[in-house]
């Protein structure tokens, strides 16, 4: 599966550093409704439209947002913005969630707090956990 | 260099639940340990129900035992903060004398610190990063 | 911060409004969200909760906050979904839009604590 290019949280100064931008959402669960997982993204989805970035960490529970019907609708969405997804592979498969399954612009990792903890503490300047 | 000076950032990781019964507890424990592993401080706040996640002689017969996990933690340079009022609350303060300041918890290990709620905001000031976890 | 659960089921509303408030006191701005089910946190008119279901008022934590110079701000899809008309509101709290909510979070939410 194609790794998309972190460009999406990344952003360059003038000078060539990297600039501190985007907005990080970790999901451990599923949403309790339609109108919750319209809440739970709200924030992506204006992040994208006002072009600083946003990357979906999906962890435990949260990987099922890959999967059922309804959110993975709101992923999709999220991920045509412009945003990132990334899901446990560790995770997934624990929960018999097959690679088929997912929308292939998902990445896998294998170091999901790794790369979560990489990404909030060195590349985005907020984080907002559900 | 951004990146760089990044590194000795404090993530701030605060528990609201109580461990077992999901597995809040399980993402801040390996949160925390990626984050140290990567040479950022961390601080752990343990707030309402989630200040039994330290308390000792945990057994858990079939899941990773967070008290342990925890000191582990500690070990490795994690500061773990516990709420004084909801230990007061929940059991695991003895004898707590308000004027002096002062408590017992024979059941609490030595590396929890227990902070009053302006210790916990004194915590939010100085974290780079906050994440919650089990208020759900 | 943002809440989430309607009050007193849980302890997630007195939890978030007790360290939102001692957030304020000690100088840090704090915004709190009432979004979804947490829209309930702000009707006004709880009657001796305390006395009858021996919680204390969540109502009376959200003007101590305010009084504290907290903002409270509701969001306004949230309200209509529920029916909720903005006189039943406790007074001053703000109605936002969806977007002007996710914009605030942007410009000012160093922090972001759901509840």
């Amino acid at each position: 599966m194609l790794q998309p290019k972190l460009r999406t949280i990344h952003r360059k100064t003038a000078k060539g550093e990297r600039e501190m931008s985007g907005t990080c959402v970790l999901l451990m669960r599923l949403p309790a409704s339609e109108d919750e997982a319209r809440r739970m993204l709200g924030i992506i989805q204006r992040s994208t439209e006002r072009n600083s970035g946003a990357a979906i960490y999906l962890l435990g529970e949260g990987t099922f947002w890959a999967k059922g019907l309804m959110p993975k609708r709101y992923l999709s969405m999220a991920l045509d913005s412009g945003a990132a997804v990334k899901a446990s592979r560790r995770d997934l498969f624990a929960r018999g969630i097959s690679e088929c399954d997912l929308d292939q612009r998902i990445s896998l990792m294998d170091d999901l707090e790794g790369e979560l903890v990489e990404d909030v503490m060195g590349r985005a300047n907020r984080v907002v956990s559900w | 260099m951004v990146a760089e000076a990044r590194k000795k950032g404090t993530l701030a990781l605060v528990l609201f639940s109580a461990p077992y019964g999901n597995q809040y507890a399980n993402h801040v424990c390996n949160i925390a340990d990626r984050a140290l592993g990567m040479g950022y401080n961390v601080e752990i706040f343990l707030y309402g129900d989630a200040v039994h996640a330290h308390l000792t002689e945990q057994k858990p017969k079939n899941f990773v035992n967070i008290g342990e996990t925890l000191a582990r933690l500690a070990d490795r340079g994690a500061a773990v903060y516990s709420c004084l009022i909801c230990a007061i609350a929940r059991g695991y303060i003895r004898d707590y004398d308000e004027g002096r300041k002062v408590y017992n918890s024979p059941i609490t290990p030595p590396f929890v610190k227990y902070v009053t709620v302006q210790g916990f905001v004194n915590m939010i000031k100085k974290a780079d990063r906050i994440m919650m976890f089990g208020s759900s | 911060m943002e809440l989430t659960h309607p009050p007193f089921g849980r302890e997630n509303t007195y939890a978030a409004l007790f360290v939102g408030s001692a957030s304020v006191s000690m100088g840090i701005e704090v915004t709190v969200l009432l979004a979804g089910e947490g829209i309930y946190v702000g009707l006004k008119g709880q009657n001796d909760p305390q006395g009858r279901i021996n919680l204390p008022s969540t109502e009376k934590q959200v003007r101590d906050f305010m009084e504290l110079g907290g903002r409270v701000v509701v969001e306004q899809q949230s309200l209509e979904d529920r029916g909720i008309a903005a006189g039943e509101l406790i007074e001053g709290l703000e109605i936002l839009d969806s977007s002007t909510i996710a914009d605030l979070m942007l410009d000012k939410g160093d922090h972001i604590m759901v509840f």
